[in-house]
């Protein structure tokens, strides 16, 4: 079971990334690791609108019969944690970013919170975009030393040591691919963006 | 790494290289200075023993012009806790070895007589030091600078050190390695003093990508208010009041929520009263030191210790105590915290002394008393844990393996409670510091009253600071620099690709191997003092335990040290 305190951020967090835009109705999903469990939202669920029911408890490390309400990219985040100290993980599908994920390689943002925050955003490629053990590995590998990654076309995946640190990463990173995208045409003017390439 | 040996007991000196897969596997400063003392060390060795060794290490960084990166690490068995025990200092020796040619400095065996040890010009030189024994310390300043120049490192201890008081700190050009005893450590060996000169130049491997790191991690530094605004301008102080406020300041050995005029003590009152000038480490752009007509300080944690726990509200009396524990040698925590419980144990009728809280006369004298070990002094000396098993008074010790616990009241933030409890050199906030999460929401505040997630959250940050304490860097650094800071630095200082989880493993071997040693030491449960028994810590113990791969008493398991490469 969930602390009411970190069932009603993950909710709030749901809330947030729906109203924002940052996914569909029944897109994204968000988890939280404790201790060697994850608590995930449910497959197909609506995360403006999560409540209880909607969280899913899974022992890391064994696959147990709750794998069945488990989000699709349970497979996913159970990489990430894995893989890396992670203690939150949320994925959404953010529309700018998204879009920039189709014709860059990497994301390297120029506003100002952006490039205090990533410096750096890889972006992925697999064939099977969503649950696939491909994406797994690819995603949790970068997120070894990155905070948020991109798979290209689908979406963002970022890890926070709790859930309101990964959602700001979501949300920043969207912003900051708002304003690569209106301004592709004008002149770059934030200085090292070569820099960091290697970052 | 090059390391310098130096046996006081044979007056030898040997130089040498330790092996290369050590400093892979743990980095630099806390790391192979664990490391070493796990392997030089068996189970039950007395801390005080001539063959007890003593480290000082530096990290990669040190000696590169990198903010926040002037610091070194001593690492000891603690004749307080009998635990491991790693110290951090701001003090010159680190960079100045490093300059010298030297990565480390062992101490080992013991000098019949008092004695100092000079390191310049390539020369490694034991000195009578009967002379300096028992002296003043602004005396044996001044003796040593005459006869070895102004440009030198001075590394000494109080009148404390000297007579053996278990928690006796060692200062270095007027920062401190301050808690644990290692100052007792180094007047078992009759070293009063380290004299140290180095000239050398230190380089990154990518001295290019350090520098841009070095620019990032400044501006982070500036952007945040605690690095850019609080802790310049008011120094560690400034917690105070905010502490206060959100109900963590406590008064009276921890019995009672601290008064309002606690504000008359605060950092905001010392910067305004008391300051004369600021005082940074070296290549420290936020420069949190203060130094008063009393001399170095005081600290957020002497403000409380010497202040607040003893109902003392008088900022100059309580600025001159801490200036008496400085130079007598003593950390101001563990003897706030003793003086605290003998007052207690006045007041209740267990001691039969007429002492009260508040006296600042009857504070000195016992500050006195104990760092001559006379008197009631002798007893308040061996810290709160012994003095609760000697007056049966073990309930007014507020310890945690018998570390003095620090100026954060346990059931105001129950995640820095199971830190305290947790923490490999006894009840101390600094090795995991969940204050940042709980009260300074650094990187995001949670909720300071809940349990669910704190103990993974306790062990990644135990982990990632351990591994700032091999690069060496100031723990401050964390307010504003993120984590994954870390591994970019180590990448362009070591040369050798180092990603945000290659970093938090080696944390995680240091921890562990911490926790090996005091396994090995038959070191006491992980528990509270009874006095903080409403924290409801069992539950968030069994999830740290369990996040950390050990056993439900609290050992590391087989599988999870080959995870670690530790067997």
């Amino acid at each position: 079971m969930l602390e009411k305190a970190t069932l009603d951020m993950i909710r709030d967090i749901g809330r947030d990334l729906f109203l924002r835009g940052l996914i569909s109705s029944h897109a994204g999903n968000i988890s939280v690791r404790v201790g060697q469990k994850i608590h995930i939202t449910r497959r197909a669920s609506m995360l403006g609108r999560l409540d209880a029911a909607d969280m899913v408890e899974l022992n890391l490390n064994e696959k147990d019969s709750h794998i069945l309400m488990a989000s699709s990219e349970v497979v996913v985040h159970s990489a990430i944690y894995r893989n890396t100290s992670a203690l939150s993980v949320v994925h959404a599908h953010p529309p700018y970013a998204t879009l920039l994920s189709l014709l860059e390689d990497e994301i390297i943002p120029v506003d100002s919170e952006g490039s205090y925050l990533f410096k750096k955003v890889p972006v992925i490629s697999v064939e099977k975009t969503i649950g696939s053990k491909d994406a797994a590995n690819l995603v949790s590998e970068a997120l070894k030393d990155y905070r948020i990654v991109l798979m290209r076309g689908h979406g963002s995946f970022a890890r926070g040591d709790m859930v309101e640190e990964a959602y700001m990463f979501t949300s920043s990173l969207e912003a900051s691919c708002f304003y690569l995208h209106h301004m592709k045409e004008t002149k770059e003017y934030r200085r090292f963006t070569e820099k960091y390439k290697n970052w | 790494m090059n390391f310098l040996e130096v046996d006081l007991s044979t007056s030898s000196v040997r130089e040498g290289r330790i092996e290369a897969g050590l400093s892979v596997s743990y980095a630099g400063g806390r790391g192979v200075t664990s490391r070493l003392l796990y392997d030089s060390t068996g189970p039950g060795e007395d801390a005080l023993s001539p063959e007890a060794p003593l480290f000082f290490g530096t990290g990669p960084l040190t000696g590169i012009p990198f903010p926040m990166a002037g610091r070194y690490i001593a690492t000891a068995k603690s004749p307080l806790t009998n635990t491991i025990f790693s110290s951090s200092c701001g003090g010159r020796l680190g960079v100045y070895l490093k300059k010298a040619g030297f990565d480390l400095l062992i101490i080992k065996g013991a000098a019949s007589s008092p004695t100092y040890l000079s390191i310049e010009k390539g020369h490694v030189q034991l000195h009578d030091g009967a002379g300096l024994w028992g002296q003043k310390k602004g005396e044996v300043k001044k003796r040593l600078r005459e006869k070895h120049g102004a440009d030198i490192s001075i590394l000494l201890i109080g009148r404390a050190g000297e007579t053996g008081v278990l928690f006796a700190n060692i200062e270095n050009d007027g920062r401190y390695l301050g808690r644990g005893g290692l100052g007792a450590v180094l007047g078992s060996k009759n070293l009063k003093a380290i004299v140290i000169k180095g000239k050398g130049k230190i380089r990154a491997a990518n001295s290019e990508d350090l520098a841009f790191v070095g620019y990032e991690c400044r501006k982070w530094l500036a952007a945040n208010p605690v690095t850019s605004q609080g802790l310049p301008r008011f120094g560690t102080g400034v917690l105070l009041n905010f502490m206060r406020e959100t109900g963590l300041l406590s008064t009276k050995n921890h019995r009672f929520p601290a008064p309002f005029e606690s504000s008359k003590i605060s950092g905001e009152m010392v910067t305004s009263s008391l300051l004369q000038r600021k005082r940074a480490c070296l290549f420290c752009p936020v420069a949190c030191g203060r130094v008063t007509k009393y001399g170095d300080g005081p600290e957020y944690e002497s403000l409380w210790s010497l202040g607040v726990n003893l109902s003392l509200f008088d900022i100059e009396k309580v600025a001159a105590l801490n200036g008496l524990c400085n130079e007598l040698g003593l950390d101001t925590i563990s003897t706030g915290g003793a003086i605290g419980m003998a007052l207690e144990l006045s007041e209740t009728g267990v001691l039969g002394h007429a002492i009260e809280y508040g006296d600042a006369e009857v504070v000195r004298g016992l500050i006195e008393d104990i760092a001559e070990r006379r008197g009631l002094g002798e007893i308040l000396s061996l810290g709160t844990k012994r003095m609760g098993v000697r007056f049966g008074a073990e309930e007014s010790g507020i310890q945690v393996k018998g570390l003095e616990l620090p100026a954060y009241d346990s059931k105001g933030a129950y995640g820095n409670a199971l830190g305290y409890i947790t923490s490999n050199r006894g009840g101390c906030h600094l090795p995991g510091y969940l204050i940042g999460a709980e009260l300074l929401g650094v990187p995001k505040l949670i909720d300071r009253h809940g349990l669910q997630g704190k103990a993974s959250l306790l062990a990644l940050y135990q982990n990632l600071f351990a591994f700032m304490d091999t690069l060496i860097l100031c723990r401050f650094a964390s307010f504003a620099v993120p984590g994954d800071y870390y591994a970019r630095i180590a990448s362009a200082v070591q040369g050798t690709k180092i990603t945000w989880e290659d970093a938090l493993k080696t944390g995680e071997r240091i921890w562990n191997l911490e926790r090996l040693f005091n396994v090995r030491e038959g070191v006491e449960a992980d528990r509270l003092p009874s006095r903080c028994s409403d924290v409801p810590v069992d539950e968030m113990l069994r999830e740290y335990y369990e996040v950390r791969g050990w056993d439900e008493l609290g050992v590391p398991t087989e599988k999870r040290l080959k995870e670690l490469d530790l067997c």
